[in-house]
């Protein structure tokens, strides 16, 4: 009689236990219910960034008297390679040195999109950080540009003393 | 069903990390387009001076001749500025790097034997062509020393003028021999 009930409560609680989970409906589907699905694709426009080589650079003047100058035709330059962007304008800016202790110089920048390309105009590089080139995006299609410094004289104050002048043109190149 | 939960969970997780990790490796410069770069270019120039060189380049064969003169008398060849007669002027220039400033020393024979001399010492920044100044000197003595810029012409030029000749009484006659000798040099100011 013992074991009858408690073979009997055990039946029901398993069949509660059964009824529980019967009515569970996890999924709360109907047969015909659509389902939709997304995939988002998504890329990345990078700018490469601006390479400046070579770099550092150096230029030799030579020798020049007190009180003397002496005057370059395209033989005391350098020219920096840009690597950048296709399509994006580029500023460079610049400043150096003029002076230096009783002695001078004068320089001047220019570029060039392409290897064969025509000069811009030259200017004069200011002493004053100040943009010495815009390079306009329609013309860096390559992602190329060429921007030369040129010495076009070096000249000695009356009364300098004699040694080595160093005058450092520094540039930043950045998209605009 | 918890333990389900969870394991989606750390999957959705995984998911975001190897999506997050696979965009920074599609953007390796991980830039902004404003991103500059610097170029340093160095110009390096020298600036060289000539030495000194005398102009004219052997002054010991210049002389100046005085004439003669008889023992107590004196001979006075200039009595206002100006007017000294310049065959009694006798100089000395040096060729050097303008602007630089000279040091000059001069040292005189003033007196021999019973004879005396008076100079006048001038000066001129440039190599030729006047602009003289009296440099400052007080007789007797006999040395003297003075600065002097180069000027334009790439030189200066030192010269003196002989104001007097005296013989004392009793001075042995003969030839008197009066050397002055001029020392320049690069000298800072």
């Amino acid at each position: 009689m013992k074991n009858l009930f408690i073979s009997l409560a055990l039946l029901v609680v398993f069949t509660a236990a059964s009824f529980a989970e019967g009515t569970t409906n996890p999924y709360n589907v109907t047969s015909n219910a659509p389902v939709e699905a997304t995939l988002t694709i998504t890329g990345n426009v990078v700018a490469p960034p601006i390479v400046i080589a070579p770099n550092p650079q150096s230029i030799e003047l030579g020798d020049v008297a007190p009180g003397e100058f002496v005057t370059f035709t395209n033989t005391k330059q350098k020219t920096f390679v840009i690597t950048c962007a296709k399509g994006y304008g580029i500023k460079v800016t610049g400043s150096t040195n003029l002076v230096a202790n009783k002695t001078s110089i004068e320089a001047q920048v220019a570029y060039r999109t392409t290897t064969e390309g025509t000069w811009s105009t030259a200017v004069a590089i200011p002493a004053a950080t100040a943009a010495v080139v815009h390079i306009p995006g329609t013309a860096t299609v390559t992602g190329y540009a060429e921007v030369l410094v040129n010495v076009s004289k070096f000249s000695a104050e009356p009364g300098a003393y004699v040694g080595t002048r160093t005058f450092t043109f520094t540039a930043s190149a950045e998209y605009e | 069903m918890r333990l389900n939960l969870i394991i989606f969970g750390l999957l959705l997780l995984a998911g975001s990390n190897a999506f997050s990790n696979e965009t920074e490796g599609g953007n390796p410069y991980g830039l902004t387009n404003n991103q500059t770069v610097q170029a340093t270019l160095t110009m390096t120039g020298n600036v060289v001076h000539t030495p000194l060189e005398l102009f004219p380049p052997n002054p010991e064969a210049e002389a100046l001749h005085l004439g003669a003169i008889n023992p107590g008398q004196t001979r006075i060849f200039a009595t206002e500025p100006g007017y000294e007669s310049e065959n009694f002027r006798i100089g000395c220039g040096v060729k050097g790097t303008i602007g630089y400033n000279v040091h000059i020393n001069i040292n005189m024979e003033l007196e021999k034997d019973g004879v005396q001399i008076e100079p006048k010492w001038e000066i001129s920044p440039k190599l030729m062509g006047g602009g003289y100044v009296i440099m400052p000197y007080t007789y007797p003595a006999n040395s003297l020393e003075y600065n002097q810029t180069i000027g334009a012409t790439k030189g200066l030029f030192v010269r003196s003028t002989i104001l007097r000749l005296t013989a004392l009484p009793g001075a042995p006659v003969g030839e008197r021999l009066f050397k002055f000798t001029l020392k320049f040099e690069y000298h800072e100011i």
